[in-house]
């Protein structure tokens, strides 16, 4: 973490790091109904904008990094920051607070709490809402990413076709991301033979 | 015994994942429910929709559950532990490699390519999201694409979902209101709202 001079977690005991790791992804994993990005796009929230442990750059390389290793987007994205934070303890911490939440309600639900008012009209629409708000919160995400990203049409095409390529197919997203990784070291390994060539010339 | 057949088998679903837990399903379809009979395909289905409809990521939610019918409470332990155990050593291994490489031009290109990748990919789970909140199912994209779309009669807008959907995304983008506080005010203004 030497590249970061003012950071902020000098000045925290390991302890404290370790509890609000724990604390904030059980708060995430909690309260974000159905898991995938939104889980990444709030922790992007908490960590990047309010704690400063991490700047947004390195939050979304290290989403791009995830999605090359098999695993549940919410415990990479647990694991990552932890262990950014606080080495291997710091990724326990974090994984376990993601982990919690499902672990008790799918144990209640499996010993027979069947009372738990999952048909019922307001609950189906409190769930309706908290789903809006989700929505909006990765519509704010997209807009901060773009004005942040240097977009050439290599970049549009690789997004537009990604996009296409989820909405419209069923295979699984993990090809897509693999077709983006390799498009971009050809790209780069084309452009430095072009760079060779017209230094010969 | 039981116990670790279970463990063993979330650790091998847990090298599979690619993509994330939603990748998971068509696997456990095909292994837990075709091959080795542990579950019925209507049990595996309510499975999923309760997963939707509470906390956390589906991937967890299903691993508790099919260790909790095989082991009780333990065994849905060892089947949650087993799936986050390969991942978790990975990706520790995958951020220090990142540290090591950053600078090289392999790792760069394969950045630039990512990248707008994941961009792509988050703009299509807003799509998906929209699906479950904003429009009442769905987006039928195979109809839209026709010539002459025609949205089945069941595909409506709610409008105090769009509102919701709206307000929330003025507050994330302008202001640094917590994340939780929203959530729970849009829940609870949907459970009157968008019945």
């Amino acid at each position: 973490m030497e590249e970061l001079p003012e950071n902020p977690l000098k000045n925290l005991p390991r302890r404290r790091v370790l509890w609000l790791l724990f604390f904030h992804f059980l708060k995430i994993a909690t309260f974000v109904v159905g898991g995938g990005y939104a889980i990444i796009l709030a922790a992007e929230r908490i960590f990047v904008e309010r704690l400063k442990w991490l700047t947004q750059q390195e939050l979304f390389d290290g989403i791009a990094l995830f999605q090359t290793v098999p695993g549940l987007m919410a415990g990479n994205t647990a694991v990552y920051i932890g262990y950014r934070a606080a080495g291997y303890p710091g990724a326990l911490a974090a994984l376990s607070g993601v982990a919690l939440p499902s672990f008790v309600i799918i144990t209640l639900i499996a010993l027979g709490f069947s009372a738990l008012p999952l048909d019922n009209v307001y609950v189906q629409g409190a769930f309706v809402g908290a789903r809006s708000a989700l929505g909006g919160l990765t519509l704010a995400a997209i807009i901060k990413l773009w004005k942040s990203s240097k977009v050439d049409l290599f970049w549009f095409v690789i997004a537009f076709g990604c996009l296409a390529g989820v909405l419209l197919s069923s295979w699984n997203p993990a090809w897509f991301l693999l077709a983006g990784a390799v498009a971009g070291t050809v790209r780069t390994y084309l452009g430095m033979l072009f760079a060779l060539r017209h230094r010969r010339n | 015994m039981v116990y670790l057949t279970i463990f063993l088998t979330f650790v091998y679903y847990g090298c599979l994942c690619f993509g994330g837990g939603s990748a998971l399903v068509p696997i456990y379809i095909e292994d837990l429910v075709n091959n080795r009979h542990w579950m019925t395909l209507e049990e595996f289905g309510n499975l999923i929709a309760i997963s939707q409809m509470t906390p956390g990521p589906i991937g967890v939610n299903a691993a508790t559950f099919f260790g909790y019918q095989y082991g009780g409470i333990f065994g849905g332990f060892l089947a949650t532990c087993g799936l986050l155990l390969v991942p978790f050593f990975l990706m520790i291994l995958v951020v220090r490699s990142l540290d090591r490489w950053s600078q090289t031009r392999l790792v760069n290109g394969i950045m630039d390519g990512l990248r707008p990748a994941v961009f792509g990919m988050i703009v299509a789970s807003l799509v998906i999201y929209l699906g479950l909140s904003v429009f009442t199912e769905p987006i039928p994209w195979d109809k839209i694409l026709r010539w002459k779309p025609e949205l089945p009669p069941s595909f409506s807008i709610n409008p105090a979902a769009l509102i919701l959907f709206i307000i929330s995304t003025i507050l994330f983008a302008r202001t640094r209101i917590a994340i939780i506080t929203v959530i729970f005010l849009s829940a609870l203004a949907g459970a009157f709202f968008c019945r």
